[in-house]
């Protein structure tokens, strides 16, 4: 138990010291929300668009069943596969299958957190399959063998320098670190593999129930090219992504882009439905979507519901200053920020990830801004009850709080109290200043000063003046 | 058989979560308030818009006629040192004579291909300079394209080639997204083509530093040619 | 008018002359205060750390210390807002209480919000030479909404400059046990707005939840920094009398 501990406080104190990080960090924080900002304001009602993108997104999920039912009769009737995963052994079996029957021997992805959360290509390596991340954050983690750190710039933590460095290994010859010479290296490479590939693999941004397809956004292009080049495409969906209908996308897509980076819409939205016809001049010739529940259907019907209601858009992330001074991996799992303290802890358990729910100030910044308004302060306060309730929170921090509750419940007790902090509080006292508190107070003290508790509280002084009054 | 055995496993489980039966064939409800102020726009205003949002993005609108729009293809294939160039099989574009202008240009070009012939084309496209499509809408509010792909309308002209250019009809051009979902929307009790693109501007990345850099996958440099019926309303393309 | 003081612990305790201050504005403007003693602590720290039972058990004290009060006001934008948000659904499973506890929030306000927005006061007559710059704490403004109102009241105190604080939406690293139990994070946090405190030259930080101010004022004085800082009340008080 306290292994774990230390272990979270660990990333944390290797974020906090990782000094590039931490300017880094701040500087994309600040030019995505400042960009978030302008486009909410731009849309002049921006509380109306979040209340119906909420509700789009409630409906959908009160109604997950029947819309998933829906997507798998549209997608068989377009030509295409569709598995249902109830884990991810389930989904990686489901791949493994793919792949051997196509005897691949390479594949393309496009950036996708639920095969993160999957571990998908540590599993395509042990089957000797080559698999190259093409967003170009996400292959720079990958060369580099580390984890994203946002859901949406994984290469936030990254300078330019590193980058330079990686590429050069890979290239066999010194690049230069601007940014032309470094994106075309990459576009140079990364259409090798592509045109090369055999299986092109990609997320889903939106699933769509109408018409049986999925939507895919991208800035790059590189999820048109995982799913236009290779002659197999999987794409793999956590359940929770889809919408009834394309009037919904009206309202989702823009939240997405406009919550993420500030754009109106993304460079590219690229609607897939099935695999290529017949008279098509290109595109896969198979189509399979793998839908994933990996403990999201345990999420349905409880408090936390509306965690599902996620579109994955990173707003939450860019305005959290916990996430801005201690950075994507300290969170420690695949997704990061508020959402990742909320969600991690629920696919997850409590055993392992009990001090995500405690990693926030409760300051709402991510409340504010998710664009299809979850109550991401309230559902991290939501896990502590929960951890409360389960036994995980240390002995003496509940002793203290069932005094608490008895105190505070009992006036007089509670008068008493006030008038002996400061003779009690006096004992850790140098003169009007505590700089090394016991307990509960050491964290405190341990950065900041606590004043004493003065000499006559608010209350004592009101009785005084009622009695002088009288 | 075991595919919807998985499939009904995991949709009851769902249900059984949710606390409550199965449930099939729900309709979605129709949100009715509008969150777009409703304001009259003539196809002026939409242009602009249409043209404002795509300059915002690196990217030039230029308004001729169709006698006008061999001069603007030229300055096109000047502009972007044009030496090859793919294209769709598409009605307008041939209308406008589009293959005689490219040799007139000593342009070497490919048209996409019917599916039996696809598998070579995809190295000429790799190649090519150049892509050229129509577009079937155009939103004014984000300065997006929209392509129903299928058929010679192949993916790959707007996304292999460094540069990209797009012809569009000034009369395609809708106010904004729900114009677009709608359509696509009604289209899709009939079946709607294995691909479908929204393309607002250049392929950009931020990924490095968040650095602002243009062409990492797709085309780097894209262009539209918008065709305008009533000569009055169009300008002449400028020298670049 | 009557208006019954809510003092908040970390008032209470530690911070008197917060209270006192709210008493001479309110009375200055024909207010008549009290304050019942039956009043205890408004079960934040118990709550946010998960401890919800607790918590409970405080609210029901705090619901009967002002069951008869008109009007509730606190110094502090936090604890308003665990009344006004928080007290409801913690009674959500029992009617008679959850109808209490509506009613409690209905009539809390933070100090400047009543001030402005229930007592209409647009301007205070007072003087206040300082630089200063003013914390907008998260509570206040997310929780319950109130951001302009301490701004309206401090823009009227006469030769009282008002500089814009960088990133002043930006919590500054409080958040109760939070700077206990991460107290690394919030370091960094609090830190961090120290530094853009420091970019606005003022002299001052001015401030409506002592918890916050707390935090604050602890690092400046464990880094040395001699900035001051004061609620708004305070600062109102303090310039009524010059």
């Amino acid at each position: 138990m306290s292994g774990q501990r230390a272990e979270f406080a660990e990333r944390v104190a290797a974020g906090l010291g990782n000094g590039q990080m931490r300017i880094s960090v701040p500087l994309t924080q600040d030019r995505l929300r400042s960009g978030r900002n302008r486009a909410a304001a731009e849309l002049g009602n921006v509380e109306e668009w979040r209340d119906r993108a909420s509700a789009i997104r409630m409906h959908t999920l009160e109604n997950l069943d029947s819309y998933l039912e829906q997507l798998a009769d549209n997608v068989r009737k377009n030509g295409g596969h569709i598995h249902f995963a109830p884990d991810g052994q389930s989904a990686l079996a489901y791949v493994e299958q793919v792949i051997r029957e196509k005897e691949a021997k390479s594949v393309v992805k496009s950036k996708s957190m639920v095969t993160e959360e999957i571990h998908l290509n540590n599993h395509l390596q042990k089957l000797g399959v080559e698999v190259v991340e093409s967003d170009l954050g996400e292959y720079i983690i990958q060369l580099a063998g580390e984890t994203p750190s946002h859901l949406i710039a994984p290469a936030i933590h990254k300078t330019r320098g590193d980058v330079a460095a990686l590429f050069s290994k890979v290239a066999n010859r010194h690049l230069s670190d601007r940014t032309e010479e470094l994106c075309a290296f990459a576009r140079d490479q990364l259409r090798r593999k592509f045109l090369s590939a055999d299986v092109g693999i990609s997320g889903c941004n939106f699933a769509v129930a109408e018409s049986g397809s999925i939507v895919l956004v991208s800035n790059e292009g590189n999820a048109r090219l995982t799913t236009t080049l290779p002659k197999v495409h999987i794409a793999i969906m956590g359940m929770e992504r889809i919408v009834p209908a394309w009037n919904d996308l009206d309202v989702l897509l823009p939240m997405l882009t406009r919550s993420a980076t500030g754009q109106k819409l993304s460079v590219y939205v690229t609607a897939i439905t099935g695999p290529r016809r017949a008279e098509d001049a290109d595109g896969p010739e198979e189509f399979h979507l793998i839908v994933l529940d990996n403990g999201r259907s345990d999420i349905l019907g409880t408090a936390y519901q509306e965690v599902l209601k996620c579109i994955r858009c990173g707003a939450c992330l860019n305005v959290c200053p916990v996430y801005r001074h201690i950075g994507g991996h300290a969170y420690g799992g695949v997704y990061s920020g508020p959402i990742g303290a909320v969600l991690t802890p629920l696919l997850e358990g409590y055993e392992e990830w009990k001090e995500l729910p405690y990693a926030s100030s409760l300051c709402g910044a991510c409340t504010e801004v998710c664009p299809v308004k979850i109550p991401l302060h309230d559902l991290l306060i939501e896990h502590r009850k929960d951890e409360v309730e389960k036994g995980y929170a240390p002995f003496a921090e509940s002793a203290a709080f069932r005094m608490f509750g008895y105190v505070t419940s009992h006036p007089s007790l509670y008068s008493f109290a006030v008038k002996l902090a400061h003779t009690g509080f006096g004992l850790f006292a140098d003169g009007n200043v505590i700089n090394n508190g016991p307990g509960p107070l050491a964290g405190w003290t341990a950065v900041r000063d606590l004043p004493r508790p003065a000499r006559q509280s608010f209350r004592a002084w009101w009785q005084e003046r009622e009695e002088g009054k009288a | 058989m075991t595919e919807t055995h998985g499939q009904q496993a995991f949709l009851d489980r769902i249900a059984r979560k949710l606390g409550r039966p199965r449930k099939s064939g729900v309709t979605p409800p129709v949100w009715n308030s509008p969150l777009r102020p409703d304001t009259e726009r003539d196809v002026e205003d939409l242009i602009r818009q249409f043209t404002a949002n795509l300059e915002a993005l690196n990217t030039k609108v230029v308004q001729v006629t169709k006698s006008d729009f061999p001069a603007a293809l030229s300055e096109v294939i000047e502009r972007f040192a044009v030496k090859s160039a793919i294209y769709w099989h598409d009605p307008e574009l041939v209308q406008l004579g589009l293959v005689q202008l490219l040799n007139n240009c000593q342009v070497q070009h490919a048209m996409c291909p019917h599916a039996e012939e696809g598998e070579g084309f995809r190295s000429v496209a790799a190649a090519a300079d150049l892509g050229i499509t129509t577009a079937d809408l155009g939103v004014a509010e984000t300065g997006t394209v929209v392509l129903f792909n299928g058929g010679q309308r192949g993916r790959v002209a707007s996304l292999l080639p460094p540069h990209y250019l797009i012809v569009l009809h000034e009369t395609r051009i809708v106010p904004s997204l729900a114009e677009v979902m709608t359509q696509i929307g009604r289209r899709a009790a009939e079946g709607l083509p294995a691909c479908i693109n929204l393309i607002t501007g250049p392929s950009r990345t931020g990924d490095i530093e968040g650095d602002l850099a243009f062409g990492v996958h797709g085309p780097g440099q894209v262009q539209v040619i918008l065709l305008r019926e009533n000569p009055r309303n169009s300008q002449a393309a400028s020298p670049v | 008018m009557q208006v019954s003081l809510f003092i908040t612990c970390l008032a209470d305790v530690f911070f008197p002359e917060v209270g006192k201050s709210v008493v001479a504005v309110l009375e200055e403007h024909g207010v008549e205060v009290d304050f019942p003693l039956a009043q205890t602590c408004c079960g934040q720290p118990a709550y946010n750390s998960g401890y919800h039972r607790e918590a409970r058990e405080a609210a029901r004290q705090m619901i009967k210390a002002f069951a008869h009060s008109r009007y509730v006001v606190a110094p502090s934008g936090s604890c308003a807002a665990m009344i006004r948000h928080y007290y409801p659904s913690l009674m959500r499973d029992e009617p008679e209480w959850h109808q209490k506890a509506v009613k409690l929030a209905e009539k809390t306000y933070e100090f400047s919000e009543f001030l402005v927005n229930v007592l209409g006061v647009s301007e205070v007559r007072a003087c206040f030479p300082a630089t200063a710059a003013y914390h907008q704490s998260c509570h206040m403004s997310r929780g319950l909404g109130v951001k302009d109102e301490p701004l309206r009241l401090l823009g009227s105190l006469r030769d009282l400059e008002l500089r814009e604080l960088p990133y002043c939406q930006d919590c500054c690293g409080f958040g109760g046990t939070f700077a206990s139990k991460m107290s690394s994070i919030s370091e960094a946090m609090v830190d961090e707005k120290i530094r853009n405190l420091e970019e606005t030259g003022a002299t001052l930080l001015v401030g409506s939840d002592m918890g916050c101010l707390m935090n604050i004022a602890g690092r400046l004085q464990r880094t040395g920094k001699a900035i001051e800082t004061m609620h708004v009340a305070e600062v109102l008080a303090k310039g009524m009398k010059k």
